[in-house]
């Protein structure tokens, strides 16, 4: 914990971009989801939650403080994890590519870190293949009912694998398969990064084997391994 | 709204031959992913756009010429589409703020009429919502929509001229700007 928004918060139209620092901080340093760091960065800003009101940053306001933190503060390792994050992606995506798997999240637009999990999408007609998939591969997964785009979400699993070895990542890390329709493919992917300094793969929202392995090549990180063939 | 259950296999079939078509073009598109400017060809693509005829919600048949001469935004949309959903209230709020104006919004549903129907009634849309099923897709396509996703909005010129295009949730400041800039004062 290196900086204080605190300290910036009187300015006025500041306090959003104080919070959205904060917020960015605890996704950098604790893996914490947007919605969790927001609360926290609030409660950490204001000392209390329920006054925040206009003053809540969107995604897209933390996101580009997230991004300005690693930068400033995780540039010695960030970079590599991401790499790790993006090479593992990579191997589970060639893994299930009869499922047409879709990189998306932090891993996808860059500011994973190693706390991050890798999130796929799968389009299949049914989540039970993925599940056969995975237990005849003995993948051991947890399922959890979808979330906020339950209309084209059928499921979503999610499992733990162990970081490749010699990568600068620590401990396990977490895949979360969302299972959809394929009509899902024809909506377009929401939060998509706008910063035209981005690679396009980056921009992209969501992004096919072939587009990570144009990123990965194009981001001079080789794609061929990820550390562990399991 | 439909659930996901409501994709009959029939339908996910020819959604998923159209899905086949939609890859290459949208790894053709990949590099102008965000907003690429009106095309050479695009005022000929509004041209036959205009020369088509919809049925709306209700099944009347709506000759789509009937706004042609004012600013159109045309949003290609479905129900099972959440960010189509999302961005439905500020179209509704921009027609209503033009009513008065040679500004039009139509909704074009890539989507069954039943649905369209209930979507509006639920709402309280008062908008045009045009139904095209799933040849929608085709119809947003020829209008610019690279991407071949949805929501996909258009913003037509009242001399004819694809002037603006936006994949993805369109938000009221983009809607504000395009108004700011193209529309009368």
């Amino acid at each position: 914990m290196t900086q204080n928004p605190v300290r910036n918060a009187g300015r006025g139209d500041d306090l959003r971009t104080a919070i959205a620092a904060a917020a960015a901080r605890w996704i950098a340093e604790e893996g914490c989801d947007y919605a969790t760091a927001k609360r926290r960065a609030v409660r950490e800003v204001l000392g209390d939650a329920s006054g925040a009101g206009g003053a809540m940053p969107d995604n897209v306001l933390v996101e580009s403080e997230l991004r300005r933190y690693l930068r400033l503060f995780a540039a010695d390792r960030q970079p590599a994890q991401l790499a790790a994050l993006r090479r593992l992606a990579l191997h589970w995506m060639r893994r299930l590519l009869e499922f047409d798997p879709h990189l998306v999240g932090a891993v996808l637009n860059g500011t994973a870190t190693g706390h991050s999990g890798i999130h796929l999408n799968l389009y299949a007609d049914s989540a039970k293949d993925v599940e056969i998939f995975l237990l005849n591969a003995s993948q051991s997964f947890d399922v959890r009912e979808a979330g906020p785009n339950a209309e084209t979400t059928q499921e979503v699993l999610e499992f733990v694998v162990p970081a490749p070895r010699g990568s600068p990542i620590d401990g396990n890390v977490g895949v979360t398969l969302s299972v959809m329709d394929p009509v899902a493919l024809r909506v377009a992917p929401s939060g998509r990064p706008k910063d035209p300094q981005l690679h396009p793969v980056e921009r992209s929202g969501r992004a096919t084997v072939s587009m990570l392995e144009r990123l990965l090549a194009e981001s001079g990180e080789p794609a061929g391994s990820a550390g562990r063939d399991d | 709204m439909s659930a996901p259950k409501s994709i009959t296999p029939r339908r996910a079939v020819a959604m998923a031959v159209g899905l086949g078509v939609a890859f290459g073009l949208a790894g053709g598109a990949l590099w102008s992913w965000r907003r690429a400017p009106a095309r050479q060809g695009a005022d000929a693509a509004a041209l036959a756009f205009f020369a088509l005829t919809l049925p709306d919600a209700d099944g009347v048949q709506r000759p789509l010429k009937t706004w042609q001469g004012k600013l159109l935004i045309v949003n290609f949309w479905a129900t099972w589409c959440t960010p189509c959903v999302e961005e439905m209230p500020e179209l509704q709020r921009l027609a209503d703020q033009s009513q008065a104006r040679d500004v039009a919004v139509i909704g074009i549903g890539v989507d069954e009429a039943d649905k369209v129907r209930a979507f509006r009634t639920q709402h309280g849309l008062r908008f045009p919502l045009l139904v095209a099923g799933f040849d929608g897709m085709g119809l947003a396509q020829r209008l610019g929509n690279t991407e071949a996703v949805l929501p996909y909005t258009a913003l037509i010129s009242p001399d004819g001229r694809l002037v603006e295009e936006h994949s993805g949730r369109i938000e009221a400041p983009q809607l504000r700007h395009w108004m700011a800039q193209y529309g009368s004062p």
